[in-house]
Protein backbone atom coordinates (compact mmCIF):
# COMPACT_ATOMS: atom_id res chain seq x y z
CA UNK A 1 0.00 0.00 0.00
CA UNK A 2 1.40 3.46 -1.18
CA UNK A 3 1.47 5.88 1.22
CA UNK A 4 -0.96 8.28 -0.51
CA UNK A 5 -3.54 5.47 0.05
CA UNK A 6 -2.83 4.59 3.05
CA UNK A 7 -3.38 8.24 4.39
CA UNK A 8 -6.30 8.69 1.84
CA UNK A 9 -8.00 5.62 3.24
CA UNK A 10 -7.18 7.10 6.70
CA UNK A 11 -8.86 9.97 6.50
CA UNK A 12 -11.76 8.72 3.74
CA UNK A 13 -12.03 6.21 6.93
CA UNK A 14 -12.24 8.55 9.71
CA UNK A 15 -15.11 10.82 7.81
CA UNK A 16 -17.04 8.37 6.89
CA UNK A 17 -16.96 6.37 10.45
CA UNK A 18 -18.15 10.09 12.25
CA UNK A 19 -20.62 10.47 9.67
CA UNK A 20 -21.81 6.84 10.31
CA UNK A 21 -22.82 6.86 6.66
CA UNK A 22 -24.77 3.04 6.16
CA UNK A 23 -23.19 2.61 2.49
CA UNK A 24 -19.87 2.22 4.45
CA UNK A 25 -20.09 -1.01 5.65
CA UNK A 26 -20.12 -2.32 2.38
CA UNK A 27 -17.03 0.00 1.32
CA UNK A 28 -14.98 -1.73 4.19
CA UNK A 29 -13.59 1.97 4.75
CA UNK A 30 -14.96 1.82 8.50
CA UNK A 31 -12.83 0.90 11.44
CA UNK A 32 -12.18 -2.80 11.95
CA UNK A 33 -11.40 -2.08 15.93
CA UNK A 34 -11.28 0.60 18.56
CA UNK A 35 -8.79 1.08 21.15
CA UNK A 36 -8.11 2.03 24.87
CA UNK A 37 -4.44 1.53 25.96
CA UNK A 38 -1.96 3.18 28.16
CA UNK A 39 1.64 4.05 28.29
CA UNK A 40 3.32 3.24 25.05
CA UNK A 41 4.44 7.14 24.75
CA UNK A 42 0.79 7.78 23.35
CA UNK A 43 -1.29 9.03 27.04
CA UNK A 44 -1.62 7.84 29.66
CA UNK A 45 -4.59 6.96 28.45
CA UNK A 46 -5.56 7.18 24.53
CA UNK A 47 -8.55 5.91 22.48
CA UNK A 48 -8.86 5.51 18.59
CA UNK A 49 -9.28 3.28 16.23
CA UNK A 50 -7.98 1.01 13.44
CA UNK A 51 -8.15 -0.92 10.36
CA UNK A 52 -6.97 -4.61 9.53
CA UNK A 53 -5.57 -5.77 6.15
CA UNK A 54 -3.80 -7.69 3.69
CA UNK A 55 -3.96 -11.48 3.90
CA UNK A 56 -5.32 -13.22 7.00
CA UNK A 57 -5.08 -9.70 8.26
CA UNK A 58 -1.77 -9.70 9.20
CA UNK A 59 -1.56 -5.35 8.93
CA UNK A 60 -2.91 -2.82 10.40
CA UNK A 61 -2.97 0.61 10.84
CA UNK A 62 -4.20 2.20 14.06
CA UNK A 63 -4.66 5.88 15.00
CA UNK A 64 -5.31 7.45 18.38
CA UNK A 65 -5.57 10.63 20.85
CA UNK A 66 -4.03 10.35 24.19
CA UNK A 67 -4.02 12.45 27.26
CA UNK A 68 -0.51 13.48 28.74
CA UNK A 69 -1.16 14.65 32.55
CA UNK A 70 0.52 17.68 33.70
CA UNK A 71 2.44 16.27 36.39
CA UNK A 72 4.98 18.87 36.90
CA UNK A 73 4.10 20.88 33.25
CA UNK A 74 2.77 23.85 32.95
CA UNK A 75 -0.47 21.95 30.88
CA UNK A 76 -2.07 18.90 30.19
CA UNK A 77 -1.38 17.69 26.78
CA UNK A 78 -2.71 15.90 23.84
CA UNK A 79 -1.14 13.30 22.21
CA UNK A 80 -1.70 11.53 18.57
CA UNK A 81 -0.58 8.27 17.44
CA UNK A 82 -0.22 6.95 14.11
CA UNK A 83 0.36 3.17 14.70
CA UNK A 84 1.59 0.58 11.88
CA UNK A 85 1.26 -3.10 13.16
CA UNK A 86 2.22 -6.42 11.66
CA UNK A 87 0.71 -9.41 12.98
CA UNK A 88 2.30 -12.77 11.58
CA UNK A 89 0.46 -15.32 13.44
CA UNK A 90 -3.17 -16.16 14.87
CA UNK A 91 -3.10 -19.31 17.10
CA UNK A 92 -6.65 -20.80 17.98
CA UNK A 93 -6.75 -21.72 21.96
CA UNK A 94 -10.35 -23.17 21.64
CA UNK A 95 -13.67 -21.88 20.50
CA UNK A 96 -13.40 -18.76 22.61
CA UNK A 97 -10.06 -17.98 22.72
CA UNK A 98 -6.75 -17.31 20.50
CA UNK A 99 -3.63 -16.33 20.64
CA UNK A 100 -1.55 -13.67 18.62
CA UNK A 101 2.37 -14.76 20.14
CA UNK A 102 3.98 -11.56 18.24
CA UNK A 103 2.64 -8.74 17.07
CA UNK A 104 5.68 -5.65 15.79
CA UNK A 105 4.97 -1.95 15.61
CA UNK A 106 6.52 1.20 14.47
CA UNK A 107 4.53 3.94 15.26
CA UNK A 108 4.69 8.00 15.26
CA UNK A 109 3.63 10.78 17.83
CA UNK A 110 2.95 14.06 18.12
CA UNK A 111 2.12 16.52 20.76
CA UNK A 112 -0.22 19.01 20.25
CA UNK A 113 1.66 21.93 21.84
CA UNK A 114 3.35 25.28 20.81
CA UNK A 115 6.11 24.41 22.79
CA UNK A 116 7.20 21.88 20.55
CA UNK A 117 8.65 21.99 16.82
CA UNK A 118 8.74 20.12 13.67
CA UNK A 119 11.13 22.01 11.56
CA UNK A 120 14.16 24.07 14.10
CA UNK A 121 12.65 27.34 14.36
CA UNK A 122 14.98 29.91 12.47
CA UNK A 123 16.48 31.56 15.00
CA UNK A 124 19.02 28.34 15.38
CA UNK A 125 21.96 27.53 12.79
CA UNK A 126 21.67 24.28 10.45
CA UNK A 127 21.29 20.72 12.60
CA UNK A 128 21.97 22.59 16.27
CA UNK A 129 19.40 20.04 17.57
CA UNK A 130 19.46 16.80 16.38
CA UNK A 131 15.74 15.72 16.09
CA UNK A 132 12.27 17.66 16.39
CA UNK A 133 10.98 18.23 19.69
CA UNK A 134 7.54 17.51 18.25
CA UNK A 135 7.82 14.22 16.69
CA UNK A 136 8.43 10.57 17.97
CA UNK A 137 9.49 7.87 16.44
CA UNK A 138 8.61 4.70 18.19
CA UNK A 139 9.12 0.77 18.18
CA UNK A 140 7.32 -1.75 20.07
CA UNK A 141 6.61 -5.47 20.05
CA UNK A 142 4.01 -7.62 22.06
CA UNK A 143 1.90 -10.26 22.09
CA UNK A 144 -2.57 -10.59 22.28
CA UNK A 145 -5.45 -13.02 23.45
CA UNK A 146 -8.42 -12.75 22.24
CA UNK A 147 -11.93 -13.43 23.08
CA UNK A 148 -14.48 -14.58 20.58
CA UNK A 149 -17.88 -14.06 22.05
CA UNK A 150 -19.96 -16.18 19.46
CA UNK A 151 -16.73 -18.62 19.15
CA UNK A 152 -13.49 -19.13 17.08
CA UNK A 153 -14.54 -18.75 13.13
CA UNK A 154 -11.71 -16.42 12.26
CA UNK A 155 -14.23 -13.43 12.25
CA UNK A 156 -16.74 -12.00 14.93
CA UNK A 157 -16.96 -9.97 17.63
CA UNK A 158 -13.85 -10.09 19.46
CA UNK A 159 -12.27 -8.54 22.00
CA UNK A 160 -8.78 -8.37 22.67
CA UNK A 161 -6.20 -7.62 25.47
CA UNK A 162 -2.03 -6.72 24.65
CA UNK A 163 0.63 -5.58 25.56
CA UNK A 164 3.71 -4.18 23.69
CA UNK A 165 7.65 -3.62 24.90
CA UNK A 166 9.27 -0.77 23.14
CA UNK A 167 11.45 2.37 22.40
CA UNK A 168 11.71 5.84 21.16
CA UNK A 169 14.39 7.64 19.22
CA UNK A 170 15.51 9.74 22.50
CA UNK A 171 15.72 6.64 24.32
CA UNK A 172 17.43 4.69 21.75
CA UNK A 173 19.88 7.47 20.28
CA UNK A 174 21.13 8.42 24.56
CA UNK A 175 21.59 4.67 25.14
CA UNK A 176 23.76 4.25 21.99
CA UNK A 177 27.40 4.01 23.13
CA UNK A 178 26.74 4.20 27.08
CA UNK A 179 27.22 0.39 28.66
CA UNK A 180 25.60 2.04 32.08
CA UNK A 181 22.41 2.43 30.48
CA UNK A 182 20.25 -0.89 29.85
CA UNK A 183 17.34 -2.13 27.70
CA UNK A 184 15.49 -2.15 30.75
CA UNK A 185 16.21 1.71 31.38
CA UNK A 186 14.82 2.45 27.38
CA UNK A 187 11.56 0.52 27.71
CA UNK A 188 8.05 1.78 27.52
CA UNK A 189 5.17 -0.62 27.92
CA UNK A 190 1.70 -0.14 26.47
CA UNK A 191 -0.66 -2.56 27.63
CA UNK A 192 -4.17 -2.13 26.22
CA UNK A 193 -8.09 -3.63 25.21
CA UNK A 194 -9.43 -3.19 21.78
CA UNK A 195 -13.00 -4.27 20.32
CA UNK A 196 -12.72 -6.15 17.39
CA UNK A 197 -16.04 -5.71 14.98
CA UNK A 198 -15.31 -8.34 12.59
CA UNK B 1 -23.62 -7.58 29.22
CA UNK B 2 -20.67 -9.68 29.52
CA UNK B 3 -18.16 -8.11 27.22
CA UNK B 4 -19.06 -4.64 28.60
CA UNK B 5 -17.93 -6.29 32.22
CA UNK B 6 -14.55 -7.50 30.40
CA UNK B 7 -14.26 -3.94 29.18
CA UNK B 8 -15.20 -2.29 32.44
CA UNK B 9 -12.73 -4.78 34.63
CA UNK B 10 -9.80 -4.10 31.82
CA UNK B 11 -10.57 -0.17 31.88
CA UNK B 12 -10.15 -0.34 35.73
CA UNK B 13 -6.78 -2.88 35.82
CA UNK B 14 -5.70 -0.65 33.09
CA UNK B 15 -6.06 2.60 35.02
CA UNK B 16 -4.73 0.99 38.66
CA UNK B 17 -1.43 -0.54 36.48
CA UNK B 18 -0.61 3.56 35.00
CA UNK B 19 1.50 3.90 38.28
CA UNK B 20 3.89 1.65 36.70
CA UNK B 21 6.55 4.13 35.45
CA UNK B 22 6.98 1.88 32.39
CA UNK B 23 3.72 2.94 31.37
CA UNK B 24 5.15 6.19 30.71
CA UNK B 25 2.29 8.92 28.96
CA UNK B 26 5.01 10.46 26.94
CA UNK B 27 8.84 11.22 27.04
CA UNK B 28 8.21 15.16 27.42
CA UNK B 29 5.75 14.57 30.34
CA UNK B 30 7.37 15.75 33.50
CA UNK B 31 6.34 13.10 35.47
CA UNK B 32 9.41 12.65 37.41
CA UNK B 33 9.95 9.72 39.95
CA UNK B 34 12.00 9.95 42.88
CA UNK B 35 14.09 13.15 44.56
CA UNK B 36 13.10 16.97 43.45
CA UNK B 37 13.89 19.79 44.52
CA UNK B 38 17.70 19.01 44.72
CA UNK B 39 19.79 22.75 43.91
CA UNK B 40 17.90 24.24 48.11
CA UNK B 41 18.74 20.45 49.48
CA UNK B 42 22.20 20.71 48.36
CA UNK B 43 22.12 24.16 48.93
CA UNK B 44 21.77 23.67 52.56
CA UNK B 45 24.16 20.96 52.42
CA UNK B 46 27.15 23.10 50.80
CA UNK B 47 26.18 25.89 53.26
CA UNK B 48 27.05 23.36 56.09
CA UNK B 49 29.61 21.73 54.99
CA UNK B 50 31.63 24.75 54.57
CA UNK B 51 30.74 27.40 56.83
CA UNK B 52 33.01 29.28 58.82
CA UNK B 53 35.86 28.14 56.06
CA UNK B 54 38.52 30.22 54.25
CA UNK B 55 39.09 28.22 51.93
CA UNK B 56 36.95 25.89 49.74
CA UNK B 57 37.91 23.43 47.21
CA UNK B 58 35.36 22.51 44.53
CA UNK B 59 34.84 20.69 40.86
CA UNK B 60 33.71 21.47 37.87
CA UNK B 61 31.72 19.19 35.45
CA UNK B 62 29.67 20.29 32.10
CA UNK B 63 27.68 19.25 29.54
CA UNK B 64 26.90 15.51 30.72
CA UNK B 65 24.55 14.87 28.06
CA UNK B 66 24.18 11.99 26.22
CA UNK B 67 27.73 11.07 28.49
CA UNK B 68 26.18 8.77 30.83
CA UNK B 69 29.20 5.88 31.58
CA UNK B 70 32.00 9.19 31.64
CA UNK B 71 29.28 10.83 34.15
CA UNK B 72 29.22 7.65 36.37
CA UNK B 73 33.05 7.45 36.21
CA UNK B 74 33.90 10.99 37.00
CA UNK B 75 31.48 10.67 40.01
CA UNK B 76 33.71 7.79 41.26
CA UNK B 77 37.02 9.51 40.54
CA UNK B 78 35.49 12.55 42.04
CA UNK B 79 34.16 10.30 44.91
CA UNK B 80 37.82 8.86 45.54
CA UNK B 81 39.80 12.11 46.04
CA UNK B 82 38.03 13.00 49.30
CA UNK B 83 39.22 16.68 49.06
CA UNK B 84 36.38 18.38 47.58
CA UNK B 85 33.59 20.49 49.05
CA UNK B 86 30.95 20.51 46.86
CA UNK B 87 30.85 20.01 42.67
CA UNK B 88 29.06 22.50 40.40
CA UNK B 89 27.91 21.34 37.16
CA UNK B 90 27.70 23.65 33.87
CA UNK B 91 24.46 22.71 32.51
CA UNK B 92 23.54 20.45 29.49
CA UNK B 93 22.35 17.56 31.61
CA UNK B 94 20.29 16.23 28.50
CA UNK B 95 21.08 15.80 25.11
CA UNK B 96 17.02 16.24 24.08
CA UNK B 97 15.71 17.73 27.30
CA UNK B 98 13.41 14.56 28.09
CA UNK B 99 12.34 13.34 31.34
CA UNK B 100 13.69 10.05 31.70
CA UNK B 101 16.82 12.11 30.68
CA UNK B 102 16.99 14.02 33.83
CA UNK B 103 16.31 11.54 36.08
CA UNK B 104 19.23 9.68 34.19
CA UNK B 105 21.41 12.07 35.00
CA UNK B 106 20.28 12.90 38.25
CA UNK B 107 20.79 9.23 39.30
CA UNK B 108 24.37 9.04 38.15
CA UNK B 109 24.82 12.81 40.19
CA UNK B 110 23.13 11.48 43.20
CA UNK B 111 26.04 8.97 43.58
CA UNK B 112 28.36 12.24 44.84
CA UNK B 113 29.11 11.82 48.25
CA UNK B 114 29.47 15.89 47.90
CA UNK B 115 26.26 17.93 47.18
CA UNK B 116 26.50 19.63 44.02
CA UNK B 117 24.69 22.57 42.33
CA UNK B 118 23.67 22.81 38.96
CA UNK B 119 22.93 25.55 36.11
CA UNK B 120 20.64 24.86 33.30
CA UNK B 121 21.70 24.40 29.72
CA UNK B 122 20.08 25.12 26.77
CA UNK B 123 19.55 21.49 25.92
CA UNK B 124 17.92 21.03 29.19
CA UNK B 125 15.20 23.99 27.67
CA UNK B 126 14.09 21.49 25.03
CA UNK B 127 10.33 21.00 25.20
CA UNK B 128 8.95 20.85 28.50
CA UNK B 129 12.53 20.49 29.30
CA UNK B 130 12.57 23.72 32.00
CA UNK B 131 9.49 22.42 33.45
CA UNK B 132 11.62 19.46 34.67
CA UNK B 133 15.12 21.61 35.46
CA UNK B 134 12.12 23.72 37.55
CA UNK B 135 10.35 20.51 39.47
CA UNK B 136 13.86 18.60 39.97
CA UNK B 137 16.24 21.16 40.69
CA UNK B 138 14.50 24.32 41.29
CA UNK B 139 14.93 28.13 40.42
CA UNK B 140 16.56 29.26 36.85
CA UNK B 141 19.03 31.85 38.98
CA UNK B 142 19.98 31.02 42.50
CA UNK B 143 22.55 31.93 44.34
CA UNK B 144 24.41 30.43 47.75
CA UNK B 145 27.50 31.03 50.00
CA UNK B 146 30.21 28.37 50.68
CA UNK B 147 32.35 30.23 53.37
CA UNK B 148 33.21 33.09 52.48
CA UNK B 149 32.52 33.09 48.55
CA UNK B 150 29.19 33.91 47.15
CA UNK B 151 28.53 31.85 44.06
CA UNK B 152 26.08 33.46 41.60
CA UNK B 153 24.11 30.35 39.23
CA UNK B 154 22.41 32.06 36.32
CA UNK B 155 20.39 31.11 33.20
CA UNK B 156 22.10 32.70 29.87
CA UNK B 157 20.55 30.63 27.46
CA UNK B 158 18.73 33.45 26.26
CA UNK B 159 17.96 31.92 22.74
CA UNK B 160 15.32 29.16 24.20
CA UNK B 161 13.50 31.76 25.66
CA UNK B 162 10.74 34.41 24.43
CA UNK B 163 12.20 37.96 23.56
CA UNK B 164 10.40 39.42 26.84
CA UNK B 165 11.91 36.76 29.01
CA UNK B 166 14.98 38.52 31.23
CA UNK B 167 17.71 35.90 30.31
CA UNK B 168 20.00 36.84 31.84
CA UNK B 169 17.70 38.34 34.51
CA UNK B 170 19.84 41.59 35.25
CA UNK B 171 17.08 42.12 38.03
CA UNK B 172 18.25 39.21 39.74
CA UNK B 173 21.79 39.86 39.49
CA UNK B 174 20.57 43.60 40.94
CA UNK B 175 18.58 41.81 43.48
CA UNK B 176 20.93 40.15 44.66
CA UNK B 177 23.66 42.74 44.74
CA UNK B 178 21.27 44.88 47.43
CA UNK B 179 20.83 41.71 49.38
CA UNK B 180 24.75 40.96 50.03
CA UNK B 181 25.31 38.12 52.96
CA UNK B 182 27.41 38.86 55.65
CA UNK B 183 30.64 37.23 55.05
CA UNK B 184 30.74 36.70 51.35
CA UNK B 185 34.12 38.71 50.76
CA UNK B 186 34.40 36.89 47.59
CA UNK B 187 32.57 35.84 44.63
CA UNK B 188 31.96 33.59 41.73
CA UNK B 189 29.53 33.58 38.80
CA UNK B 190 28.52 30.10 37.27
CA UNK B 191 26.36 30.16 33.36
CA UNK B 192 26.12 27.68 30.93
CA UNK B 193 26.58 29.59 27.75
CA UNK B 194 29.62 32.48 28.08
CA UNK B 195 28.92 36.17 27.10
CA UNK B 196 29.23 36.05 22.88
CA UNK B 197 28.32 32.79 22.17
CA UNK B 198 25.50 32.10 20.04
CA UNK B 199 23.00 31.57 23.31
CA UNK B 200 23.90 34.88 24.88
CA UNK B 201 21.77 37.89 25.03
CA UNK B 202 24.88 39.69 23.56
CA UNK B 203 23.29 43.22 23.04
CA UNK B 204 23.52 43.35 26.83
CA UNK B 205 26.63 41.20 27.27
CA UNK B 206 28.67 44.11 28.63
CA UNK B 207 26.41 45.03 30.72
CA UNK B 208 26.20 41.56 32.12
CA UNK B 209 29.99 41.61 33.04
CA UNK B 210 29.63 44.99 34.49
CA UNK B 211 27.29 43.77 36.91
CA UNK B 212 29.30 40.76 38.19
CA UNK B 213 31.86 42.94 38.59
CA UNK B 214 30.09 45.01 40.95
CA UNK B 215 30.16 42.05 43.54
CA UNK B 216 32.71 41.90 46.07
CA UNK B 217 36.18 40.04 44.99
CA UNK B 218 34.76 38.58 41.72
CA UNK B 219 36.87 35.65 41.41
CA UNK B 220 35.79 34.39 38.01
CA UNK B 221 33.14 32.97 35.80
CA UNK B 222 32.94 29.55 34.95
CA UNK B 223 30.51 28.29 32.23
CA UNK B 224 30.38 25.35 29.95
CA UNK B 225 28.41 24.78 26.23
CA UNK B 226 31.71 25.21 24.29
CA UNK B 227 32.22 21.39 24.63
CA UNK B 228 36.24 22.44 25.06
CA UNK B 229 38.50 23.41 27.49
CA UNK B 230 39.17 27.25 27.72
CA UNK B 231 40.99 29.90 29.70
CA UNK B 232 40.28 33.86 28.46
CA UNK B 233 39.71 37.45 29.81
CA UNK B 234 36.80 37.64 27.67
CA UNK B 235 36.43 41.71 28.06
CA UNK B 236 40.39 42.30 28.45
CA UNK B 237 39.78 43.76 32.42
CA UNK B 238 41.58 40.94 34.34
CA UNK B 239 38.30 38.80 35.14
CA UNK B 240 39.10 35.71 33.59
CA UNK B 241 36.22 32.91 32.22
CA UNK B 242 36.95 29.58 32.05
CA UNK B 243 35.48 26.66 30.04
CA UNK B 244 34.96 23.52 31.03
CA UNK B 245 34.57 20.69 28.83
CA UNK B 246 31.81 18.06 27.98
CA UNK B 247 32.54 15.04 29.95
CA UNK B 248 32.62 12.92 26.79
CA UNK B 249 36.13 14.52 26.27
CA UNK B 250 36.88 13.14 30.05
CA UNK B 251 38.00 16.13 31.99
CA UNK B 252 37.02 18.10 34.97
CA UNK B 253 38.20 21.26 36.29
CA UNK B 254 39.55 21.63 40.03
CA UNK B 255 39.72 25.26 41.78
CA UNK B 256 41.13 26.06 45.13
CA UNK B 257 40.06 29.35 46.19
CA UNK B 258 42.62 29.99 48.98
CA UNK B 259 42.58 32.26 52.53
CA UNK B 260 44.43 34.90 50.64
CA UNK B 261 43.02 36.70 47.58
CA UNK B 262 44.58 34.25 45.06
CA UNK B 263 42.96 30.65 43.82
CA UNK B 264 44.20 27.90 42.07
CA UNK B 265 42.73 26.40 38.24
CA UNK B 266 43.90 23.04 37.20
CA UNK B 267 42.54 20.47 34.36
CA UNK B 268 41.95 17.14 35.10
CA UNK B 269 42.01 14.23 32.96
CA UNK B 270 40.72 11.19 33.35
Amino acid sequence: MSMRSFISKIAVGAAIAAAGAPQAAASGLIPSHTLLQSGGGMGIVSAGAGWSYGRGDKWETDISVGIVPKYDSNSCKAVLALKENFVPWNFRINDRFSFQPLTASLYFTTIASSRFWLKQPDRYAAGYYLLPTKIRTNISIGERFTWHFRGYRGRGQSLTAFYEFGSCDIYVLSAFGNSSLHVSDILQLTIGLRFNFR
Amino acid sequence: MKPLLTIATGAILMFAATGCDLLESHPYDVNISGDKHLTSKNISRIEKITAGKNSIKFAMISDTQRGYDETREVVKLLNRRGDLDFVVHGGDLTEFGSTREYEWQRDILEGLKMPYVCVIGNHDCQATGIDAYLAMYGPLNFSFVAGNVKFLCINTNALEFDYPAPVPDLGFLKKELEAAPAGAEKTVVLMHAAPYSEQFNNNIAEETHALFRRFPGLQFCLYGHGHNIKAGDIFGDGVMYYECANILKRSYLLFTINPDDSYEYEVVHF
